[in-house]
């Protein structure tokens, strides 16, 4: 279910969808970033309206979730929608500002500047999507702020230059709450910029059909993968923190559409990529026993 | 001289009561000869020693009239010449023969003397113990075992011992009679010999070794084992003996190799742990030996199993096939099918809507008690009557059956239905489950079906396990058309809509049939009406009189707004008022009884009023005595009144002073291994120990990209930045965590398989996580608190965040023990002021727990509101928490009180040590 808060956000930029003017990016420039075949992507709740709703009021957004449950494809989804171009960044903790701004190259004897993701999403008015934002480091975290707050701009300190963003910029961001490290969890400051959208695993019809359509299965297998990550999910023992993804289900349709037995592609694309523990493996193939 | 019974009375009166009673209570009087010789006999013992008199007496009446008089006389004389070399010996023949006179043959009886002669050599305080385990032997009927325990007691008694030697065999032989298995004991006495024969000491190593898994073995088995361990032993002794003992790696593996039978404590934690992903409930299994109920049985013969809505009760052990792995199998499959009853919901029937719905179903051609039954007690529910009848006819399902002439078969046709309704449920969601179970259930069915056939075994075979019956042995052509005929039904009533309601409306339409069936000549029944419930396979069927509801008071608020509701002529389903009071942590507000009644609430029905269980108001005011400790006075959140009450709670710091004891250095050396991998592991987590400082104006090495920089900037005629250099610094983690243990009774329990407590588990887990921080520099304090009433909560300093792990601190550690309740909010307030008061950037609190906060006035719904709310004020204050639970199997309402992501469940205790500094390091990990 996607809920929407809004956190402590002013009247956005007051951009709206009739007053963009595509003449200030060049086509050629935004070219690579685009979406040119719709991605499969079933609705869940409002989320589409409200991220809609997000983009022309020209707020940012964090998508908050366990990982695998289809942030990822929601925003591609949106992107396409939209028409505007997607630029992904995903985050790690060597990521610098200067990898999301740009730097200085030297080619031929010559200094040149290059846009970093960021700079260039700004420019061309793409939506940035900042995948795993905990994982970047605490500094780099900083240089969105301007961005996200009604400034909405950017300031690139090696050119001396600032950066309005483009009226159809749109920061997005997703967040992963089941990552339990106190030591990294996301500061109040950032967090209170972003209007929020939460995500979960889709309930179970729906992410049957989700199964089904990626894994290319018929929908009685999907639903019985589905009927199993259920169970796997109720698992909330110590070192199953996150239950089986919508991914990974799809993973395991994948293999099964090929031909391997349902309990192996199971354990493979289930059981062993989510623990170690021998004790809870042993429970999953239970449950996988009886399944299928 | 006169040798009735008033001459006894003479000389011990009490002696003459008990043998008079006892003559009393004989089918057939007893000979003035053998009274005669009774009391002249006791006399004479009386005059050696009261105690020896006594024995005599008793022995003799217990004889009389149920050995020959010759046999009688045989036992005076071997008792008599037994006292010749005192009384005591005379008092433990006079006392023990009695048994082997009367169960044993003439075998045995030489057998005893032959063996108690070479015991008596040791001396006589050999011979008690062993003894009164060979009488209770003997009473058992077990005459072989009897034979195969004097022949041990003989191997044992043969070899030189010494005094302490001859007291340790006659305790160990002793017990060893009354620890083995009824059905085993003879071939494992005997096994006990052959070891005992090669050495005594290995005795005991055999016996520990029966108590850990070599009791388990059969025959066969055994007689290998007790060979290999033997050859072991001509090796080497000591092999030897512990390889008997189970204390070797060898012993047990060949034990686990050998072994065909499963005991359910080896499976309890993979089916606890099946249970809780397949229902999400706090379901655990249980042995049913544990099941204290008489009507409880199970199954007349052979394995089965059974719940109660909190535990699923299997056999002790199962040995019912020849392979380990079926066994073991059988031990899931039975869990399986009962899980089945809690994942879909057959304990939420509900009486009204199984009524409604049956009286809807053509009517006209039902006769009148029946109906008007019916009728009757719908009308009774309608007008709001329900509640009081809830006390009194137990749940639902059981209220339904009792509507019927025969409850019984009423039951046993809605088994039928229920079975089939999951059968159709468990075949859409759980295919191998069925492909896996089926054939087994069909197994079981067709060995029932040789016994003459009952009524409803076509039914069952036909709707139950979708089989056609006609074939099958024992069917009267009657039963497999009534099975036809009633599955006809039952499909077209299914095709519809499939709830646990579905089956009631059949019963009503099928039971006067039913009934015929059971009264025809053919079937085998009695006519008078008596009817011989079905023996459904495994047992496995709804058992609604041992179901007992996990959250009796959320039953009991539904049926009371229930009741509330129908007075006001507004009809809501109690199970539907159940389901959601569940969902909702058993609050309802004006749109969901709209939801559920289809209109709104009727004016002047105060809802909030209805929902305030009235068990949660017993307010006691406790008058502790503080004691002079220091007193601390916090405010605790009234959920019924949604606001705080002020200085509400008193904590107390209580001071703990332990003696000395080597309970930390004991942990330390116990879990030599685990602390090594452990510090390694926390090693790796300190990320290199350094944070990299880039671009930074010193260090010792330069920053790559800073340089390249500094080269563009200078071509580019930009003033270049001197911030070239990278710095290593030390990284500081600056965290400071509070760990606030829960000492409330129940950590007094025993941990299964075990002696350790659950709280000794807990601080061995402490004292592992204290060298982790250590490791990790972090600075910490250990507290743990109990209480009892909301002016006596006591917090229990263990250690605080400046002291270091003194000797003082580890004695404490050591010294505490369980307390009494857990009145949780007030400590988890008074730990967060402890915290602030350290500077620290991150202040983390961990709650290691092993239930649901609780105290006087302090239960269930307001004590996790309190608790909940003490979280969050937290939260507020940037004290993060987390919080795990022991001994408890996951449970949607731990997630309820910690939010889901806050806490962990350890459901055995025993994987605390391990897991407990895992969990901290992924807790702070950078
Ligand atoms: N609502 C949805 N519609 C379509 N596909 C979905 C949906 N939810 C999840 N998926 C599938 O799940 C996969 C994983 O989702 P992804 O977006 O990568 O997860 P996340 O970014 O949350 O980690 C996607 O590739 C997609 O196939
Ligand atoms: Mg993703």
């Amino acid at each position: 279910m996607a809920s929407c808060r809004q956190m402590g956000i002013g009247d956005g930029a007051g951009w709206r969808a009739g007053e963009l003017k595509m003449t200030t990016t060049p086509k050629a420039h935004d070219e690579a970033y685009r979406i040119d075949r719709e991605p499969y992507y079933l609705r869940t709740s409002s989320e589409i309206t409200l991220f809609e709703t997000a983009f022309h009021t020209g707020l940012p957004m964090m998508l908050k979730g366990p990982t695998g449950c289809g942030k990822t494809r929601f925003v591609e989804y949106m992107a396409f929608r939209l028409q505007r171009p997607l630029i992904t960044v995903a985050c790690h903790e060597d990521l610098f500002a200067s990898d999301l701004i740009g730097r200085y190259l030297l080619k031929d004897d010559e200094t040149i500047w290059v846009d970093g993701p960021l700079t260039r999403a700004v420019r061309m008015g793409a939506i940035c999507y900042l995948d795993e934002i905990v994982e970047a480091r605490k500094d780099t975290t900083v240089v969105i702020h301007p961005l996200t707050d009604n400034r909405r701009m950017l300031s690139i300190d090696k050119k001396g230059e600032v950066l309005q963003a483009h009226p159809a910029f749109m920061m997005v961001i997703s967040y992963n709450p089941g990552y339990q490290s106190v030591l990294k969890d996301l500061k109040q400051s950032t967090r209170q910029r972003f209007v929020s959208l939460e995500f979960d695993y889709p309930p179970a019809e729906k992410e049957a059909e989700i199964v089904a359509h990626e894994g290319d299965i018929a929908m009685d297998t999907a639903l019985k993968l589905v009927t199993l990550a259920g169970k796997i999910r109720n698992i909330r023992e110590q070192g199953l923190t996150e239950g089986a993804s919508t991914r990974l289900l799809i993973y395991a349709a994948r293999l099964i559409r090929k031909g391997i037995a349902p309990e192996q592609a199971c354990r493979c694309a289930i059981c062993l990529p989510l623990t170690d523990d021998v004790r809870l493996q042993e429970t999953m193939n239970d449950l996988i026993e009886d399944v299928f | 001289m006169d040798n009735s019974i008033e001459t006894l009375f003479a000389a011990d009166p009490q002696l003459a009561e008990a043998v008079n009673a006892r003559l009393l209570e004989k089918d057939e009087p007893v000979d003035e000869h053998t009274i005669g010789i009774l009391v002249a006999e006791s006399i004479r013992g009386l005059c050696r020693e009261t105690a020896f008199g006594w024995a005599v007496g008793l022995g003799m009446v217990e004889l009389a009239g149920r050995v020959t008089p010759e046999n009688l006389i045989e036992y005076r004389n071997i008792v008599r010449q037994a006292a010749r070399e005192g009384p005591t010996l005379g008092r433990i023949m006079a006392t023990h023969l009695v048994a082997v006179f009367l169960h044993g043959s003439r075998a045995l009886l030489n057998h005893f003397l032959e063996v108690t002669r070479i015991m008596r050599i040791k001396g006589t305080y050999t011979l008690n113990r062993p003894l009164e385990a060979l009488s209770i032997l003997l009473k058992a009927g077990d005459q072989k075992s009897a034979h195969a325990y004097l022949a041990l007691l003989e191997a044992a008694f043969s070899w030189q011992l010494n005094y302490n030697q001859c007291l340790r065999l006659a305790s160990l032989l002793a017990e060893a009679a009354a620890v083995f298995d009824g059905t085993k004991r003879t071939w494992q006495l005997e096994q006990l010999q052959r070891v005992i024969r090669i050495d005594h000491h290995l005795g005991q190593a055999l016996l520990d070794g029966m108590q850990k898994g070599v009791q388990r073995l059969d025959r066969p088995a055994l007689e290998d084992f007790v060979g290999l361990g033997l050859e072991k032993y001509r090796q080497r002794a000591r092999l030897g003996s512990k390889f008997f003992s189970l204390d070797s790696k060898t012993g047990r593996d060949t034990c686990r190799q050998m072994q065909i039978c499963v005991g359910l404590d080896e499976v309890q934690e993979r089916l606890n742990r099946y249970l809780n992903a397949r229902t999400a409930m706090p379901l655990a299994v249980r042995p049913v030996s544990a099941l204290t109920q008489k009507h409880a049985r199970v199954q007349e013969s052979g394995p089965g199993v059974c719940s109660d809505g909190r535990f699923i009760y299997l056999p002790d052990e199962i040995d019912t096939f020849s392979r380990r792995s079926e066994n073991l199998y059988l031990y899931q499959v039975l869990t399986r099918l009962e899980a089945a009853f809690y994942e879909f919901a057959t304990f939420d029937f509900d009486l009204q809507k199984a009524l409604e719905q049956s009286l809807k179903t053509s009517p006209a051609k039902m006769s009148g008690a029946l109906l008007q039954n019916f009728a009757l007690r719908l009308e009774k529910i309608h007008r709001g009557d329900h509640e009081a009848a809830l006390d009194k006819g137990g749940c639902d399902l059981q209220q339904f059956f009792n509507l019927f002439l025969l409850p019984a078969l009423a039951a046993d046709l809605f088994t039928i239905f229920e079975l089939a309704r999951i059968r159709v449920l468990l075949t859409q969601r759980y295919s191998g489950l069925v492909q896996r179970v089926m054939p087994l259930l069909h197994q079981e069915a067709s060995a029932g079906a040789r016994k003459p056939g009952h009524p409803l075994g076509a039914l069952y075979l036909r709707l139950a396990l979708d089989m056609d019956p006609t074939g099958v042995r024992g069917t009267h052509p009657r039963h497999s058309a009534f099975a036809e005929k009633t599955a006809a039904l039952w499909q077209a009533a299914a095709g519809s809509e499939l709830t646990v309601e579905t089956g009631a409306v059949i019963v009503f339409q099928t039971y006067f049939e039913a009934a015929a069936l059971a009264d025809c000549p053919g079937s085998g029944l009695a006519a008078d009406g008596f009817y011989p419930p079905f023996p459904a396979p495994f047992g496995w069927r709804p058992r609604p009189e041992l179901f007992r509801s996990t959250e009796p008071q959320i039953d009991r608020l539904a049926a009371r707004l229930k009741a509330a509701l129908a007075r006001r002529d507004l009809v809501v389903y109690k199970s539907d008022l159940i389901i959601r009071l569940r969902q909702q942590n058993g609050h309802l507000d004006d749109r969901d009884i709209q939801d559920l009644a289809g209109s709104p609430l009727p004016p002047g029905l105060d809802l909030e009023h209805l929902l305030d269980d009235a068990d949660l108001r017993s307010a006691t005011d406790l008058h502790v005595d503080a004691g002079g400790s220091p007193v601390f006075w916090y405010r605790e959140w009234d959920c019924r009144l949604a606001d705080y009450l002020q200085r509400h709670v008193r904590v107390l710091e209580r001071p703990v002073q332990g003696p000395a004891n080597g309970f930390f250095r004991q942990v330390l050396r116990r879990h030599r291994g685990l602390i090594q991998r452990m510090r390694y592991a926390f090693e790796m987590i300190k990320p290199r120990g350094l944070t990299i400082l880039r671009q930074w104006p010193d260090g010792d090495e330069f920053d790559y990209r800073a340089l390249l920089d500094y080269a563009l900037d200078r071509r580019a005629g930009i003033l270049p930045s001197d911030r070239l250099y990278i710095k290593r610094v030390k990284q500081r983690r600056d965290v400071a965590v509070l760990l606030l243990v829960d000492l409330s009774r129940s950590t007094a329990n025993t941990v299964p398989g075990s002696d350790a407590t659950v709280l000794e588990v807990e601080k061995e887990a402490i004292v592992i996580l204290t060298q982790a921080l250590g490791v990790l520099g972090d600075t910490f304090a250990i507290a743990g608190f109990s209480g009892n009433g909301r002016l006596g909560v006591d917090y229990f300093r263990l250690k605080d965040f400046e002291e270091n792990l003194s000797d003082a601190v580890r004695r404490r550690i050591g010294a505490v023990s369980a307390q009494r309740n857990t009145r949780m909010g007030a400590a988890v307030r008074h730990a967060a002021v402890q915290l602030e008061r350290v500077p620290a950037r991150v202040r983390l609190l961990i709650i290691l727990g092993d239930g649901f906060p609780n105290d006087l006035d302090y239960k269930r719904q307001y004590a996790v509101e309190d608790t909940r709310r003490a979280l969050f004020e937290l939260k507020s204050r940037s004290i993060y928490t987390h919080a795990i639970t022991v001994n408890q199997t996951a449970d949607p309402e731990l997630d309820n009180l910690y939010g889901n992501i806050h806490h962990s469940v350890i459901s055995d205790v025993r994987q605390l040590p391990d897991k407990l500094v895992w969990i901290y390091g992924r807790l702070t990990r950078s």
